[in-house]
This record gives structure tokens, sequence and C-alpha cells, in this order.
């Protein structure tokens, strides 16, 4: 599937079909998602009303994970065979990355609010969130900072490989360091399970922020290939060069 | 590796259709030529048209767009490292370093073993031994290195603006290593805004031009 | 390679306004830093393994975010690389200088910070040992954004976005390995974990940095 997308004219055909699908599949599941998160599922016990946070909260920790993963792959693929729509993809994952990074943490700080009484906590998770937006944002600065954008590509593609080995040690570190200070940890959903109301809105949520990461990425790297195209035809004068002997 | 001024082995450089871009601006598309033993092109053209680039490209320090280059030494496909030796606008040589430092490090690293004061005494530097390269004037620098060039003993010289900079004798210097290079088999590309003779040599002239 | 040290070591020798930097950026950090714990000995003997470490991480960010330039600048690397030496031992060479001109200076100044902090000698020993444990990773990694910024200018503030997160490890075992020290003595959880971090950044971020580097090349 890949090599047959990594032409941009098959990918641009394929982006006709494919970007509507997601995005309708992103609303469908959106309002449905969001009428049993927000009315139908029931109330926690323990967490109260507060618990519908967990429905956007959890899925953006969740795709920001994803979207590392993504990114990585596609700059491997990038590195190794130096293919632009890989870099395209890379950098559009890192961008969607960074939002749903950024959005985990400010749900995660009202959750915190509410369940824990404090907007912030240096707990284990917490931490290496706040590190992987750190990360995404390093990312990007590399690729905007090269005037050579294939360059910048296999740089950014170095980073994100020296990051996902890092993320494990960043993740280890931080629960190690936490565990250290603060005897109890905060309870929240692991280990109970969840029961079946809570379940059906979660499962909703993880699926409609995967369609509108698919969504979103196959419009970024559409952008991407367009204005390459466009910058192309604003083509400078190109030497002639003539061979001759005297 | 080094030659000790015998005859180079038989090489060949060549581009196949090589089409390079800097960003999204293509500066020259489908340049095929290929260098030979003996043979010495000039690059002419303005500033802007590629003739560093060619060079660059040649050297392997920049990477074509599409297109193949390809460097043969002795019947076998090798790296540039093997058969060039790159001799850019910049002097590549360490201010706060003698020119015996920086000659010997060179020397280490191409495993040229004859005494660095005979290499000075040629490219006319006998009495800098000892002086810092930034007291150095910039015709100096040019003569230093041409003793770079002559230490790693490659069969392809590219040399960017060889002549800036020198006075006569420098000039005249210049020819004669180029021409002593050619006698042993060598090839040279130079770009250059004046005319390269050498006595008895055919130039091959590749004029770039901007297309209007 | 010896011959590149050898050379890279003459040149801080002539030129050492670059070590000197480092060194003196240090000695204001700390001062700084003693001023904002507005100087009261407890406060100071209980933050000093925490001001230290910052100030060996953002000295040595700040004095190798330049450490390729003067060879770009001067065109060594590409003669360099058209000698057929590779980028790994460019790397390591480039590892090697940074450790003795730019880290060594500052484990040995250590102990003066150390009396400047109000701390004990046998906790002064073992901030000193914890920075000796983390260094291999504070270079690496410090290696590996020189390489990826190399050739870029005003690079300060993305050679520290690039580092931060993956010395953030770094920091948390030394601070525990510090704290332990007293009690357990230098072969504790903390100080182990800080080797492995060590042995793990070197081996990811050489690779990397070699590869960045002969990206830059290209």
């Amino acid at each position: 599937m890949f090599s047959y997308l990594a032409n941009p004219q098959r990918f641009l055909k394929f982006a006709r079909i494919a970007s509507p699908v997601f995005l309708a599949l992103f609303l469908i599941t959106l309002t449905l998602g969001l009428w049993q998160a927000l009315i139908a599922s029931p109330a926690d016990v323990k967490h109260k009303e507060a618990v519908r946070i967990m429905y956007v909260h959890v899925p953006a920790a969740y795709m920001a994970m994803l979207c590392y993963l993504a990114l990585t792959i596609a700059s491997f693929i990038s590195y190794v065979w130096r293919h632009n729509l890989a870099d395209y993809g890379a950098r559009a994952f890192a961008r969607i990355g960074l939002v749903f990074t950024g959005l985990c943490l400010i749900t995660g700080s009202i959750w915190g609010r509410t369940a824990w009484l404090t907007w912030w906590q240096w707990d284990g998770r917490m931490t290496s969130v706040l590190v992987l937006f750190f990360i995404y944002i390093a990312y990007l600065l590399i690729w905007s900072m090269s005037e050579d954008k294939k360059k910048a590509a296999r740089y950014a593609a170095l980073f994100a490989f020296v990051g996902l080995i890092n993320i494990p040690i960043i993740k280890y570190s931080v629960d190690w360091w936490h565990s250290l200070h603060q005897g109890a940890t905060f309870s929240d959903f692991d280990g109970e399970g969840l029961s079946t109301g809570h379940l059906i809105p979660f499962l909703l949520m993880c699926a409609n922020y995967t369609f509108l990461f698919f969504w979103l990425s196959i419009e970024q790297v559409k952008t991407d290939i367009k204005s390459a195209q466009k910058n192309r035809s604003f083509k400078k004068d190109q030497s002639n060069i003539k061979i001759e002997a005297y | 590796m080094s030659y000790h001024g015998a005859t180079f082995p038989a090489f060949s450089m060549s581009f196949a259709s090589v089409t390079l871009d800097f960003g999204d601006a293509p500066l020259f598309s489908d340049l095929s030529l290929s260098v030979q033993p003996g043979q010495l092109i000039w690059l002419q053209g303005k500033n802007g048209t590629g003739k560093t680039s060619i060079l660059r490209l040649s050297a392997g320090l920049l990477r074509p767009l599409n297109g193949i280059l390809s460097h043969e030494l002795a019947g076998f496909q090798t790296g540039p490292e093997k058969l060039v030796s790159y001799q850019s606008h910049k002097d590549s040589f360490e201010p706060v370093l003698t020119v015996g430092e920086e000659l010997s490090f060179w020397a280490e690293l191409y495993d040229y073993t004859e005494p660095i004061i005979d290499l000075l005494h040629m490219i006319g530097l006998k009495d800098q031994l000892e002086s810092k390269i930034q007291t150095l004037s910039a015709g100096q620098k040019r003569r230093l290195s041409m003793a770079r060039l002559l230490m790693a003993d490659r069969p392809l010289w590219l040399l960017d603006e060889p002549k800036a900079g020198l006075d006569f004798q420098g000039q005249e210097l210049i020819e004669t290593l180029i021409a002593n290079h050619l006698n042993r088999g060598g090839a040279a590309m130079v770009a250059s805004h004046n005319p390269i003779k050498i006595i008895g040599r055919q130039v091959r002239k590749l004029l770039l031009e901007t297309r209007s | 390679m010896s011959a590149m040290l050898f050379r890279d070591l003459r040149i801080v020798y002539r030129d050492p306004r670059g070590w000197l930097a480092s060194l003196i950026f240090f000695a204001l950090f700390l001062s700084i830093f003693a001023i904002a714990l507005d100087g009261e000995p407890e406060r100071l003997a209980e933050n000093a393994a925490s001001a230290i470490w910052l100030g060996t991480i953002f000295s040595l960010m700040i004095s190798f975010e330049n450490i390729f330039d003067r060879d770009i600048q001067t065109g060594h690397f590409e003669q360099l690389s058209l000698s057929g030496i590779n980028a790994l031992s460019i790397v390591v060479s480039k590892m090697i200088t940074g450790f003795i001109t730019i880290l060594l200076p500052i484990l040995i100044v250590i102990p003066l910070a150390g009396i400047l902090f109000n701390t004990e000698p046998a906790a002064s020993a073992g901030i000193m040992m914890s920075v000796l444990f983390g260094a291999p990773a504070l270079i690496a990694y410090s290696i590996l954004s020189a390489a990826l910024l190399a050739g870029q200018r005003n690079t300060g503030f993305l050679m520290i976005l690039i580092s931060l997160p993956f010395i953030v490890p770094v920091i948390i075992f030394a601070l525990s390995g510090v704290a332990s020290y007293a009690e357990v003595g230098f072969w504790n959880t903390g100080f182990q974990a800080l080797c492995g971090i060590s042995i793990i950044a070197l081996t990811i971020s050489i690779p990397a940095a070699a590869a960045a580097l002969s990206t830059h090349l290209e």
C-alpha cells in the first residue's frame, strides 16, 4: 500500500475519495461519541460527573503516542528511501501529535483539579506527557530550521529515532522518580476496568480521534503536495550548459 | 594512498543526466559529461550559473536531485574521496595553527612521508614553516592549499578559482603544477573567470549560461 | 583519529576562549543561583546538587553549540571527508575534546562550588561522582544536538530544546544517586541507573550524530 501511495498523483487521487470518507466517519463518531459521553453514559461512583473529562483526555493520550509511532515509521521510510511523501507525512503526524499532546495536558490538568484538587502534579504520567510535548516541539523546530528541506527531513528523522528509544526510558525514569517521592499513587481507571456504560463512549471517542487523525494527515499531505507543485511552476532561470573544445 | 609521482592508474568520472536543484528551483538539468585521464576542463560562466555546484557534485559534497554520478578508479567503482581533491574558495586551514602543524596533520591523514620542507620549497613558502596561518596573506594561503593538493595525490583535481589572489609567479606556479599533473595522467576541472592555458594541452570548455 | 584529537586539543590550547567561557558561565550561574536562594546556608546545601547539575548542563550546551562551527566555516570538514575520514571518528574525536576541555574543568571546580554552596566534603564528592557517571550521556546528547544543528546560526535555544528531553532521566537518576550517596555509598541504584543511561546514550547518539554530520556534508 505504501509503495502504491508513494506517487503524489496517485496519492491525490486516493485523497479525493479517502478524505471525505474519513471526514464523514469523524463527524458521525463525534456526534455519537459526544452524545454518549456527555448525556447517555452514567456518572462515575468515585469521580462523579468529572468522569466525562476522561472521554476527551485518555483518547488524546493514546493519540499522542500513536502519532509518534506513525511519525517514526514515516521518518524511517523518508530516511531510507528519501521519499518526499514520507517527509510530508512525518511532519503532518508531528503537527497533529503536538495538538493532541497539548489537549492531553490541558484536559489532564482539568481532571487533576477535580480529582486531586491541584492543577498540576509532577506525577510520572503527566511529566512524561509534558516531555513528549517538548519532543514534538523540538522535532517541528528542526524541520523549520533548515533551508534545505531534504536535509531537514533527515535531521528530523534522526531526532525522531533517538526520541523513540528515549521515550520509554523517560517514562520509566519519571515513574521511578515519582514512586520515590510520593508514596500513594492516585487512583484512576487502570486495573479496575471500565463498565460497559463507560466503555461505549470511550471506544467511540477513540475511534473518533483516529478518524480525525486520518482526515487531518491526508489533508496536510495534500496541501504539501500542492504547494510543492505550485513552487515548482515558479522556476527560476535554469543554466544552459554547452561543452566545446578549443 | 600515494602514487609518488608515478603515472596514475586509469580512472574516469562521469555525470549521466544529472539534475540539481536548490529548494524547488532547478539550477541545471540533464547534464552529462565525462572526465578522462589527461583532460583539462575549464568551467566558465557568470556568478550563480553553477560552476561551484558542478565541482561540489563531482566531489560528492552535493547530492543531485536526479541522475547518476560515477567515479571509477583502476576499473572499479569508488567513492569520490579516492578519486578527487577539491580546492574550494575557502582556504580550509585553521588560523591559530602554524603552517608546519597543519601540513603535518594532513601528511598523517594522507600517509605522505616525504619532508614537508621540500613541499614548502616547491610552493614558495619555505620560510613560513613556523608562521601561524592567520599571519599569511590570501595568496600565501592559496599556495598552501596547493601543498595539500600535492600531498593528497588524487588523480582528479577540482579547483575553484585557483588563481584568485595570486601574484604572477603564483599563477605560473599553478599552471606548472596543473601541467605536471596532466602529464602524469591526471585530470583537472577548473572553475575560473580567467582562461586557463597549458602549453600543448587541449582545453575542453564547459560554458554555463543563464537561459532566458 | 589521534591526529584529529591532537589537532583539536592544540586549537583549544591556542585559543582558550571556548573552555574559559564555559567555566565562567558555570561560576556565574552558580553565583546567581546562590543569590536567588537568598544566600541562606541551609537552603544552599540542600540545593547544591541541583544547582551544580543545572550549571553543568547549561555550560555544556553553551560550549557544544558551536563545537563544529569552526571546522565548518574554515572548510576543514569538507577536506576531512574528502580525505576518506568517516563522520564517526570526527564525532568521537570531538566528544573526547569536549570532555577534556569543557567537562573536566567543571569537574575539577565542583569541590570549589561545594564550598560556595556550603556542602559537606562527602556530599561534594557525591555530586562530582554523579557528574562523572552522567558525563558520557551529557556529552552524547550535546554532540547529537550540535550535529543536528551543524552549520545553522543562533542555535542556542534549539540546542537546549533538543537535548533537554533526553537529559531528563539523567538528572533524575543523578540527583537521586547524590541523595542516597551519603547512606548507601557510590554504588547505589541511582548511580547504577546513571551508568546504564550513559551507555545507552553513547550507543544511540554517536551513530545518530555521525549520520547527521554526513548529512550536513553531502
